[in-house]
């Protein structure tokens, strides 16, 4: 075994303690949160490439569910904007490291159905998050198949102790989450031959949450553990453009506080993403796509997603030219 | 550069291990006294949170609409509603619909009352909505303080503590609110006590699931299910004890519901020297007090009356009194016992919002 790979065996055991060392309690960003774990962009990158990308996401979480049936909502609408903006540099050939940085913009508004409704916005730094990659197996042949496993923290930079008039506000109009998560990642892709141009891809992530006191010392808030597997495929419709067609799976555990869970939280979510990127040249590429939800089952009276629109611009430094992400 | 690299990163990781908690600011010393942003309040603001809905989130049912008891299928016996009787006119609002809506605007025998509930703390109290000469409607402001409804008006704007029964912020900040008495008892004992009275239905211009209670079924029983800080606890009674308390002259008792008799128990009390009726059952889920001592100084001592509900006490004069306080039968027909004001709520609360209350002993 040479020095490398001793090296690259110890981090990954680094990492792995890294992840486990967090208590296995949940924290996820509710609905109204950054989506920074759905918006990681497939195909890692390696090998001194380096991929940039900048997203800006409206999301309208202006449905009322209750558990798994609609309710009219007539009193309140909701979106939460977040602008992430994506760093992805190839360590290796086989190692890469990937950083988002988020900026929200939470907005509410009440008492539709009053004379007087009343809104409210937040907007602040959000969470960032902090993953490695490995790139575990790569057959070339096609069909092509890689594997790739990964691991990394949400970091809270976001604020978690805003205030409206004074008052500490609810935990979904925060910027950010107030506590370190521990995250697993996990993809494999498949390309097919130049004369099927189809690529597919299923990635699984899980992250565990830490805590935060939200009220003061020994008041501990923790969001649900997230679990979102998302599979797809895309292909080319011309020379400059591709669509890509994504079933989303996303299921979050109740949020606790004081280790009791908290009513309407939590539940699970399946939502289809159609995405059309565009090719500007061989280095710069620009996406859009949306969000719609299927179906859900929520815990009790929950907000959630109407629909969401992502727009990216991505600049690819690459070796490798000519990729969508 | 690839090993430095792969340093930097370890680095970062065990620096965030060793960084796994990020404590929030203390809110306890952002502000001093009852100021926040500039607003002057009377209870402490850094108590007063964001309950998330925001104004109106919660919205309130400003359009009542009812049906009589024997049109009502959505309510086992076990559930809870509240009454209230305003001359002869007797209505009954369903805890499970007030959990979504937490006001109800209405009006009894043409006069405006707010029934307001907070699920929270279990408290559900009358209010008279006419203030100061004028008739306003009360909304949900979004804001908790210990666990606690605010209602604002919407003449004024001006925020109310329901447990205190006093406009807290704003215009009519220290105005304390006319209480209208509510009977809060089972839907089974209500039935067989009212049968001809109107009950709040689901019809309430918003679309909710009223088969199911907002916060869960357990949350009336789970100690542990307490969604904001209580910033005085008192561990002589389990938290989601369901208590009728009463203050005289700030001083604070309350009666556990579950310790009275399963049928209808008379409690002539004394309190801070004055003379109490307490009456409750442990089945009906239901308790009220009222003054014994009349406008014209005369003390009556009651003795229960089972079986012949709302009837529920004689006093040694012969003398019927009903739930609500009013005699409907003897020498002193339809004369009323004075309200004392108490209502009932979880142990916890009770016991934040007021200091080290006496617990009656059975």
């Amino acid at each position: 075994m040479t020095l490398n790979q001793v090296t690259k065996y110890l981090l990954l055991i680094v990492w792995i303690a890294v992840l486990f060392s967090f208590k296995g309690t949940a924290q996820t960003c509710s609905c109204a949160g950054a989506p920074l774990l759905g918006a990681q962009s497939s195909a890692p990158v390696f090998g001194g490439d380096l991929l940039i990308g900048i997203s800006h996401e409206y999301h309208d979480i202006s449905k009322l569910y209750v558990n798994g049936d609609i309710v009219e909502n007539e009193s309140t609408f909701r979106t939460t904007q977040s602008t992430l903006m994506e760093v992805h540099y190839g360590l290796s050939a086989k190692l890469s490291l990937s950083g988002t940085f988020t900026y929200v913009k939470k907005y509410r508004q009440t008492g539709l159905h009053t004379q007087n409704p009343q809104s409210l916005a937040v907007s602040g730094v959000g969470d960032g998050l902090l993953m490695l990659k490995y790139k575990f197996f790569d057959r070339l042949k096609p069909p092509s198949l890689q594997a790739t496993i990964g691991g990394g923290v949400k970091v809270p930079l976001g604020g978690f102790d805003m205030r409206n008039d004074g008052f500490l506000l609810n935990a979904d109009m925060q910027p950010g989450t107030g506590a370190w998560d521990g995250i697993v990642w996990s993809e494999l892709t498949s390309s097919f031959d130049s004369s099927f141009p189809l690529n597919l891809f299923l990635i699984t992530s899980y992250r565990f949450t830490g805590s935060s006191e939200r009220f003061g010392t020994n008041d501990i808030y923790q969001f649900g553990n997230e679990l979102i597997t998302t599979t797809g495929g895309s292909t080319s419709l011309g020379e400059k453009i591709g669509y890509t067609a994504v079933l989303q799976y996303r299921s979050a555990s109740s949020d606790q506080r004081n280790e009791t869970k908290q009513p309407n939280t939590g539940g699970f979510w399946v939502s289809h993403v159609s995405k059309l990127s565009y090719s500007i040249n061989d280095r710069f590429s620009a996406h859009i796509d949306g969000r719609i939800p299927l179906m859900q089952e929520l815990n009790g009276l929950q907000p959630t997603t109407s629909y969401a629109i992502t727009v990216s611009f991505f600049v690819n430094l690459s070796k490798r030219l000519n990729r969508f992400y | 550069m690839k090993s430095i690299s792969f340093y930097l990163v370890t680095l970062f990781a065990l620096t965030a291990v060793s960084c796994s908690k990020v404590t929030d600011s203390n809110p306890d010393t952002e502000f001093e006294g009852g100021d926040c942003n500039g607003e002057n309040w009377l209870i402490p603001c850094q108590q007063v949170v964001d309950g998330g809905p925001d104004q109106d989130g919660i919205p309130s049912i400003d359009d009542p609409q009812f049906s009589t008891v024997s049109e009502i299928t959505f309510l086992e016996d076990w559930e809870l509603v509240m009454g209230v009787k305003v001359g002869d006119n007797i209505k009954a609002y369903p805890h499970v619909i007030l959990y979504y809506h937490e006001i109800v605007n209405d009006e009894v025998d043409e006069t405006p009352i707010a029934l307001t509930f907070c699920p929270l703390t279990g408290s559900g109290i009358g209010w008279e909505r006419t203030i100061n000469g004028e008739i306003t409607e009360f909304g949900v402001s979004g804001l908790i303080h210990k666990n606690n409804l605010i209602p604002y008006d919407r003449n004024t704007g001006s925020r109310w503590s329901q447990m205190l029964n006093k406009s807290v912020n704003g215009d009519l900040k220290g105005l304390d609110i006319s209480t209208v008495n509510v009977v809060e008892m089972t839907w089974g004992a209500w039935k067989e006590a009212f049968p001809d009275s109107e009950v709040l239905n689901t019809n309430t211009g918003f679309n909710r699931n009223y088969d199911k209670y907002l916060y869960g079924e357990d949350y009336p029983v789970n100690n542990s299910r307490i969604l904001f800080p209580i910033y005085q606890e008192d561990e002589r009674l389990d938290r989601k004890t369901l208590v009728h308390g009463i203050n005289i002259r700030s001083v604070s008792k309350v009666y556990p519901i579950a310790l009275f008799n399963p049928k209808l128990q008379v409690i002539n009390d004394v309190f801070e020297g004055e003379k109490i009726l307490i009456v409750g059952s442990s089945e009906m889920k239901v308790a009220i007090s009222f003054f014994r001592t009349l406008a014209d100084g005369t003390e009556l001592e009651f003795q229960p009356l089972n079986e012949d509900l709302p009837v529920i006490a004689k006093d040694q004069e012969g003398n019927h009194w009903d739930i609500f306080g009013e005699a409907v039968s003897g020498p002193r027909k339809g004369e009323k016992l004075k309200h004392t004001g108490g209502y009932n709520a979880y142990w916890f609360a009770w016991a934040d919002f007021f200091n080290f209350p006496q617990i009656n002993s059975f």
